[in-house]
């Protein structure tokens, strides 16, 4: 039996896959990965498409429509289930008669694009530090170290609470525009300073049991810079725990963006989000329960299917580390 | 007569005598004059009444308190010189310390009420005359005692420039005199005063034992004069009070004493207490709040009146809500009334809670004032109906102005439903063609904010404000929110239109000089008119309904007329 006769079945038997190749394989047949990802594409999608449905219900979202209330009882919607109608198809707000289902499209809008911000600044910010600390040791570790430390010691939402008044007056005297301009900036601020450090510990992880492997070695024996060896031989090796962290991120400041609005030092009224349509419809919980229910359920839709996803990612990538 | 600024930075929290307001007590017939009070139907004693708040009571000192619910609550351990006695949904004026309601002979400008010679603190000593004096002297001392009124140092004669008892340990007040009995009182005013006997049923009239006054502590026990007495004060957490054994019912026509015990309990949160009280549950079956309105509950009570109608309460709060539109910078007068025009007062009131809530309003003066309400047409329009035709005459305004003024700073209190209302007001505004810039403001120190002048300040141009009376006549509204010499350079006082129109200022001249009641009532009902519907220097919105609702083992709850508030002093445990 010669080798040239060995080979093609080889080949033939045992496909050579790269790890990406193997995880997306191993994706495509979750079923929870699927729907998952689904009901994330399907918010991104209505958020995307905010301004339509804006055209196919013939209002804005913060427009009043006091026609859709019942003036001697209280101002709530008239009709069942919050004023649901061929009109107002997630019913109105009470006491305003803003329609829901448009203030929640758009508030789709905001509270993604915060969250989304926040994780890419936190991700940009993670990786960098996380990669600087691990390769270099020494002083440059230590230093970033209780750096990740302190910021992870302090109680983010207090802290935020806290901060976010001070920081808005500072970008305000230094010329930002009042209101949700600077606000929101503030807000991705100030959920991605709390958020940095649990990235970079993981990459921090990864890198030291990198940075004494062979093709670092080779890189640095051929006469690479450190930023090349940081950037070009270590960094392309980390994509699979920063894509897991990432997506395991993304639903906590989500959360983090709403309890800020909710807490009231978030997204300014009248500027529709998810966290401030939740604050306001408490007071009516018990009279009007349609209200309280699709923001929060949604929310909660969305959080469950990021936090699904992500493990359904972590699972592909690293079979081992099963639940 | 010119508010001083204290009074006003408390606008919104006072308000008084919504109904049986007869002026010149000096000729009226001492109907009430002796106690006890009548007894209220079915009513049984014993039981303790529990009062569950938000907030503590801001101050419980009678020379500091100016707050409408507590003005009424703290009947229960002070007495002074007159009170308001509701019984029978009618509220009068009665003497109290006093033995009758005062006289004068000089048209208002000299005061002398006869004194009970009776009374007695919670120690057993007997309040004097000098008590009472010394009362009204110490709320001098106002850099110490902040809040209050300062109805004492507005209207009494103070030639001495007397500073308060801390201040001046021997000084005096030359203008309040005890009679050498002790058995009645003159006060001397710097200008006739007619409605006088009504001032005097605020705390700077209350006896204090000089002996016992502890200065800022005092506030915390207040020594007792009436039904009831503290026991114990925990600010911030509870209150109990326990019966006043040397309070004599014979000498006090305006109050009862029912309950054997009365808790107050603070802490609570709106929605919470308000769903409890909504569902009678077991803990507040014999609790009530005054501070804490049916508010986004109502629903649930519009939709079964029956079964809350014996423990729901829906009465017209005398504050008037309304739009101030800044003469300083909206120079215009057609752009103004453009403002008035563009205004929906159907959004307005919804974002408040709809027809529940308010009751529109043409005039800063309510229709209970009945010589001083007139009921004018803005912009002839029916507000209901069609939003269009208001539409097209805000343009039209628009249109005639010369000095047009499209970009409004719209300043707003961020508290409760004000911040939607001033966004339908904004969308309503914006709909005409302006383009609203929104001035949120914190709650503590609102209204400082929006009276400031000062060059350099940014000055809103349309005002969200509300102005609840001191006394039901139609000068205790516009003169604080109209006359322009309540203005200074710096501080528009409560003249947030900064109105100061030569035309108007002469009418004011002419209503000064009015002693009679009635046709000061006419005359400045007159003013208030002219000052909307010629100078649109405001755009009255609503006159508030407050809604409370009581546990389903009380009785006796009533609305009082004097402080225009839910009033747990006639209240009993039904056994």
């Amino acid at each position: 039996m010669s080798l040239d006769q060995l080979a093609p079945a080889s080949t033939a038997g045992v496909e050579g896959r790269s790890p990406s190749a193997m995880a997306w394989e191993r994706i495509k047949h979750d079923r929870t990965a699927w729907i998952s990802g689904g009901v994330i594409f399907f918010f991104l999608i209505i958020g995307i498409i905010a301004p339509l449905f804006q055209r196919i219900l013939h209002t804005s979202p913060n427009s009043f429509h006091p026609e859709a209330l019942d003036e001697a009882m209280g101002a709530m919607p008239i009709g069942h289930f919050g004023g649901i109608s061929s009109t107002h198809w997630f019913g109105v707000e009470p006491r305003t008669g803003r329609d829901i289902l448009l203030r929640f499209v758009f508030g789709a809008r905001t509270s993604l694009s915060i969250a989304l911000t926040a994780t890419l600044v936190a991700t940009v910010i993670g990786v960098v530090v996380g990669l600087l600390s691990g390769f270099f040791g020494g002083k440059i570790d230590q230093v970033l170290s209780r750096m990740m430390e302190i910021v992870l010691a302090f109680p983010s939402i207090l802290f935020a609470l806290a901060i976010t008044p001070v920081l808005e007056n500072v970008l305000e005297s230094s010329g930002l525009p009042k209101g949700n301009a600077t606000r929101i900036p503030v807000m991705i601020m100030v959920i991605s300073t709390f958020g940095w450090p649990y990235i970079a510990r993981i990459v921090r992880g990864q890198v030291i049991s990198m940075r004494e492997r062979e093709f670092v070695d080779a890189a640095r024996a051929l006469g690479a810079t450190r930023l090349h060896l940081v950037f070009k031989q270590i960094l392309p090796n980390l994509w699979a725990p920063i894509l897991v962290t990432v997506a395991l991120n993304i639903p906590s400041f989500i959360t983090q963006e709403a309890a800020l609005t909710f807490l009231g030092a978030g997204v300014i009224e009248p500027t529709s989000d998810w966290g401030s349509m939740l604050l306001a419809s408490v007071p009516f919980y018990s009279v009007d329960p349609m209200y309280t229910f699709i923001p929060g359920f949604a929310l909660f839709l969305l959080v469950l299917a990021f936090n699904l996803l992500g493990d359904s990612v972590r699972d592909a990538l690293d079979p081992k580390s099963s639940r | 007569m010119s508010l001083s600024k204290k009074a006003i930075a408390l606008v919104g929290t006072l308000a008084l005598g919504a109904t049986a307001f007869v002026m010149v007590p000096s000729s009226q017939a001492a109907t009430a004059v002796n106690g006890p009070a009548p007894a209220i139907a079915g009513a049984v004693k014993g039981g303790t009444l529990t009062i569950l708040e938000q907030g503590d009571f801001e101050h419980i000192d009678p020379a500091r308190n100016y707050v409408g619910g507590t003005l009424d609550f703290y009947r229960f351990f002070i007495r002074t010189l007159t009170q308001y006695r509701t019984y029978n949904g009618k509220t009068e004026l009665v003497p109290d310390v006093a033995a009758d309601l005062g006289t004068t002979k000089d048209g208002g400008s000299t005061w002398v009420f006869k004194l009970r010679t009776n009374l007695k603190y919670e120690d057993g000593s007997k309040i004097t005359c000098a008590d009472l004096k010394y009362g009204t002297m110490r709320s001098y001392n106002d850099a110490i005692l902040d809040g209050g009124t300062t109805y004492a140092h507005d209207f009494l004669k103070n030639p001495t420039n007397f500073k308060g008892p801390y201040t001046e340990p021997n000084g005096d007040l030359k203008s309040v005199v005890c009679s050498p009995k002790g058995d009645s009182i003159t006060y001397m005013l710097s200008q006739p005063v007619p409605y006088f006997p009504y001032v005097t049923t605020f705390g700077s009239f209350s006896p204090v034992p000089k002996a016992k006054d502890t200065k800022q502590n005092y506030d915390s026990h207040p020594v007792s004069s009436g039904p009831y007495k503290i026991e114990s004060y925990n600010r911030g957490k509870n209150m109990t009070l326990v019966r006043n054994t040397n309070w004599d019912p014979a000498t006090d026509p305006a109050r009862w004493n029912y309950p054997d015990k009365i808790v107050v309990k603070f802490g609570y949160e709106q929605n919470a207490l308000e769903q409890q009280l909504v569902s009678d549950s077991a803990d507040v079956q014999t609790a009530m709040s005054t501070d804490t309105g049916v508010i986004t509950n109502l629903p649930k009570v519009l939709a079964n009146p029956s079964a809350y109608k014996s423990r729901f309460f829906s009465f017209v709060s005398p504050y008037a809500r309304y739009l101030a539109i800044n003469l300083d910078t909206v120079k215009d007068v057609n752009v103004r009334k453009a403002i008035q025009c563009a205004i929906d007062l159907r959004t307005i009131l919804l974002a408040a809670g709809g027809t529940a809530a308010g009751t529109y309003s043409n005039s800063l003066i309510p229709s209970s004032i009945k010589n001083g309400y007139r009921n004018f047409d803005i912009c002839g329009r029916d507000v209901h109906t069609k939003p269009e035709a208001q539409i097209a005459a805000a343009r039209g305004y628009l249109k005639q102005a010369k000095d047009v003024k499209k970009d409004l700073i719209l300043a707003y209190r961020d508290k409760g439903v004000e911040p939607q209302r001033a966004e339908a007001a904004q969308q309503a505004l914006e709909a005409v063609g302006f383009t609203v810039t929104m001035m949120k403001l914190p709650r503590a120190g609102y209204y400082t904010r929006i009276g400031q002048r000062d060059a350099g300040v940014v000055q809103p141009d349309v005002i969200q404000t509300s102005w609840g009376y001191d006394w039901a006549a139609s000068s205790g509204i516009v003169y604080a929110l109209l006359d322009g010499r309540t203005m200074t350079a710096s501080d528009s006082h409560s003249n947030y239109s900064r109105q100061n129109v030569p035309a108007l200022q002469a009418l004011f001249a002419k209503a000064d000089m009015i002693t009679n009641p009635a046709a000061s009532d006419a005359a400045l009902g007159d003013i208030d008119q002219q000052a909307i519907q010629d100078y649109a220097a405001v755009m009255p919105v609503y006159f508030e309904t407050s809604n409370f609702i009581t546990g389903s083992k009380l009785g006796g709850v009533q609305v009082d007329g004097g402080y225009g508030t839910i009033s747990p002093l006639a209240a009993f445990v039904k056994k």
